[in-house]
C-alpha cells in the first residue's frame, strides 16, 4: 500500500477530522439515507453539527485492514525504541510524532472493532509514559461506547484507566458524574446492557452513602420508565443493601473512637427502617399499577427473602416487623390482588401473587425464620391451600407443586 | 414504557393513507440511528392504519423490532396511531390517540385535511407536549385506572402481523417495496429482527 493510494488518503482524512474537531462525540455507522445520500457513494465520513461522525459502510473494512497494517508497523517501532527500558516518556523524545500516530491508530482501530486488545493496550502503554490523560482516554471510551455500547474489552480498559488515575493521585476519582452519565445514556440506547450497570455499581462503591442514596433516587425515575427491566432493580437492592453494613462499620468505629463520624457515610438505623418502608411500598404500588409483568415480582421476592433472613443484624425479625414485611403483610398483599379479577392481565398477575407467596410460605416452614407467635399449623394450612391454587394455575407444573409439597411434610 | 411516535392520517377505504401530522420522540436511540427509526415508525404507523377499520381500536405488535402500533379510524375518516414499546399499556395508549384526535380537531378544519392528498406535516404544537408528557403513562394520567380492565365501550383488537395483512401479505415484502424506506432502513429493519432488539449494527 501506498502512501498515496485511496484508503491512505481517507485515513490522513480522518485524523484530520478528529485534530479539527476534539469535540467529536457520537459516531455511526451510515448505509445511505434519504437525507445524507447527496455524494455520500463518494464521501467516507460526514460530519453533522460539528459533533456526529458517521463513517460509510462501505469503506469500514477497508480502513480497518488498513489501519491495523500501518498500528503493526507502529508497534515494532515503538517496542524498538523501548527495547529493555522501562517505559518512559524521555525514550521518545525524538519521536514524539511516533506517539501521536500510535494514539490516531489505535482510536481508529477501536472506532471499528472496540475489542481489539493490541489497539486497547498500547493506548494503556500511552498514559503510563504520560502521553495521553486520563481524562482524555475517557472521553475517547464516551465516544467509542455510542457505537459499541456493549464492549466488554472498552469497559474493562476504562476500570484500567480509573484506577491508574487513582492510584497516581492519592486515591482521588476521577469525575463520578461522567461515569454515572455515561452509563445511563448506554443503558438507554442498549437496554438490559450488563457492563454499563455493573459499572454503574463499581463506581458507586468507592461513594458515600449519600451519594448512593442519591443514585437511589435518579433509579427511581428510571425503574418506573423500564419496568420490566430487571437491571434497574437490581441496581437498588445492591444500594439497598449496602446500607446495613454502612450501620454495622460505624457502629464499631464509634466504639473504637470518638471522633465525628463522617456525615456523608452515617446513616441511622432508623433511616434505613424508612427508606426500606419506601421501598416496599414502590414496589407493590408498581406491581398494582402494571399488572403482569414478572420482573417487579421478582425484584419484591428477593427483597423479602432479604429483610426477611438476610439483615445482617440480631434483631431481624423486629427489623422487618417495622418495615412492614411479615408473613402476614405479604398474605395481604397477595390475597388483594388475587382478588381483584377486574386486572388486566389477571391470569398472568395471579399466577405471580400465587408464586411470590410460596417463596414466602417457603421462607416461613424453613428453620431460618423462628416467629413463634405464628401457629406452625396455621402456617402448613396456608401452604396446602396456595399449591392447591398454583396446580390450578399452573396445571403443567402439577407434579412439581406436589413434589413441593411432599417436602414440606416431610419437613414437619 | 416509551412512546416513539403520535401520527395522524387521512384514510380512505381502498386508497393508501396520507400523512397529515406526525411527531416523535426518539432520545433513547443514536443520533445515525434516529433517520432510519423515523422512517420505520412512519411505514409501520401507515401501513397499519391502513388496515383499520372505521371506529375500530387495534393493538398490532410488531415482535420484530419489538414495538406496538396502537391505530384508531373515526367516522370522518381521521386515523391516528400511537407507536409503542411493547409494555406501554394499551389503554393509555388509546386514551392518548382520543387525546390526540381531540387536539388535531382543535386546530384543523375539516376541510382543510379532507383537500390534501399528498403527505403534508400541518404543524400541531399540542401533539408534540402530549407526546413528552405520555412518556410516563402514570404521571400523564394519575386517576386513570390504567390497569383495570373496565371501560366495555373500548374493546382494543389485539393483533398479529400476519392477521392484520391480507390474503398472507407479510411485513417485510411489504416493507421492501415501500418508498417510506430506504436501503438504510430495511437493512436496520432486518437487524432489528436478528439482535431480537431495536438498535441493530447500523
Amino acid at each position: 500500500m501506498t502512501e498515496s493510494s485511496p484508503i491512505s488518503i481517507i485515513y490522513k482524512d480522518l485524523n484530520k477530522l478528529f485534530d479539527d474537531n476534539p469535540n467529536i462525540d457520537e459516531l455511526g455507522l451510515i448505509l445511505s439515507t434519504k437525507d445524507y445520500d447527496s455524494g455520500l457513494e463518494s464521501k467516507p465520513f460526514i460530519l453533522i453539527e460539528s459533533n456526529k461522525l458517521g463513517i460509510s459502510f462501505q469503506f469500514v473494512s477497508q480502513l480497518y485492514g488498513y489501519c491495523f497494517t500501518i498500528f503493526n508497523q507502529l508497534r515494532s517501532d515503538f517496542d524498538k525504541l523501548v527495547g529493555a527500558n522501562p517505559l518512559s516518556l524521555s525514550l521518545f523524545n525524538n519521536h514524539n510524532d511516533l506517539l501521536k500516530q500510535i494514539n490516531d491508530a489505535s482510536r481508529n482501530l477501536l472506532l471499528v472493532n472496540a475489542e481489539n486488545l493490541s489497539a486497547l493496550n498500547m493506548r494503556k502503554k500511552l498514559i503510563i509514559i504520560g502521553y495521553n490523560n486520563h481524562m482524555n482516554e475517557i472521553k475517547t471510551l464516551n465516544l467509542i461506547f455510542t457505537k459499541h455500547p456493549k464492549s466488554g474489552e472498552a469497559w474493562c480498559h476504562r476500570r484500567w484507566v480509573l484506577l491508574d488515575y487513582k492510584k497516581k493521585n492519592n486515591n482521588a476519582m476521577l469525575s463520578s458524574e461522567v461515569e454515572l452519565g455515561v452509563c445511563k445514556r448506554v443503558a438507554e440506547i442498549y437496554p438490559k446492557n450488563y457492563y454499563a450497570w455493573t459499572h454503574r455499581w463499581w463506581v458507586l462503591c468507592n461513594l458515600s452513602v449519600k451519594e448512593k442514596l442519591e443514585d437511589l433516587q435518579i433509579i427511581e425515575d428510571w425503574v418506573k420508565r423500564n419496568i420490566s427491566d430487571y437491571c434497574g432493580y437490581h441496581h437498588r437492592f445492591l444500594i439497598l443493601s449496602s446500607l446495613f453494613n454502612h450501620t454495622n462499620n460505624n457502629n464499631n468505629n464509634n466504639s473504637n473512637n470518638s471522633s465525628a463520624p463522617d456525615n456523608n457515610n452515617n446513616i441511622e438505623l432508623q433511616d434505613i427502617i424508612s427508606i426500606y418502608t419506601q421501598e416496599v411500598h414502590f414496589i407493590n404500588r408498581l406491581i398494582t399499577l402494571y399488572p403482569g409483568h414478572e420482573s417487579p415480582w421478582t425484584y419484591k421476592r428477593l427483597l423479602s427473602n432479604y429483610l426477611l433472613t438476610g439483615i445482617p443484624l440480631n434483631n431481624k425479625s423486629n427489623i422487618s416487623n417495622q418495615i412492614g414485611v411479615n408473613l402476614q403483610s405479604e398474605y395481604e398483599f397477595c390475597e388483594t390482588v388475587i382478588a381483584d379479577t377486574d386486572s388486566s392481565y389477571y391470569q398472568q398477575q395471579k399466577g405471580f401473587a400465587q408464586r411470590y407467596l410460596c417463596k414466602i410460605l417457603d421462607l416461613y416452614t424453613s428453620p431460618n425464620i423462628n416467629d413463634t407467635s405464628l401457629k406452625i399449623d396455621d402456617i402448613n394450612q396456608c401452604y396446602k391451600e396456595n399449591i392447591t391454587n398454583l396446580i390450578e394455575s399452573f396445571p403443567h407444573q402439577t407434579q412439581f407443586w406436589n413434589y413441593k409439597l411432599s417436602k414440606q411434610t416431610d419437613r414437619k | 414504557m416509551k412512546v416513539y411516535s403520535i401520527g395522524i392520517f387521512k384514510v380512505t377505504p381502498g386508497g393508501k393513507p396520507v400523512l397529515l401530522s406526525i411527531v416523535y420522540e426518539l432520545s433513547s436511540f443514536g443520533f445515525f440511528q434516529r433517520g432510519s427509526v423515523k422512517e420505520v415508525s412512519l411505514f409501520v404507523s401507515r401501513e397499519t392504519v391502513g388496515r383499520t377499520g372505521v371506529n375500530e381500536r387495534v393493538s398490532m405488535e410488531h415482535t420484530q423490532t419489538q414495538k406496538v402500533c396502537h391505530t384508531t379510524v373515526d367516522s370522518k375518516g381521521l386515523g391516528c396511531t400511537v407507536l409503542t414499546d411493547s409494555e406501554y399499556p394499551g389503554r393509555v395508549a388509546h386514551s392518548l390517540i382520543r387525546l390526540a384526535l381531540d387536539e388535531f380537531n382543535k386546530v384543523h378544519n375539516e376541510s382543510v385535511w379532507r383537500a390534501i392528498n399528498t403527505d403534508t406535516e400541518l404543524p400541531t404544537p399540542a401533539l408534540e407536549q402530549l407526546i413528552l408528557k405520555y412518556q410516563n403513562p402514570h404521571e400523564a394520567d394519575p386517576m386513570m385506572n390504567l390497569q383495570k380492565n373496565l371501560d366495555e365501550t373500548i374493546t382494543i383488537v389485539k393483533k398479529t402481523v400476519e392477521q392484520l395483512g391480507q390474503r398472507g401479505e407479510k411485513l417485510e415484502d411489504i416493507a421492501s417495496k415501500s418508498d417510506d424506506l430506504s436501503f438504510q432502513s430495511k437493512a436496520f429493519m432486518q437487524n432489528a429482527e436478528r439482535m431480537n432488539k431495536c438498535c441493530g449494527y447500523v
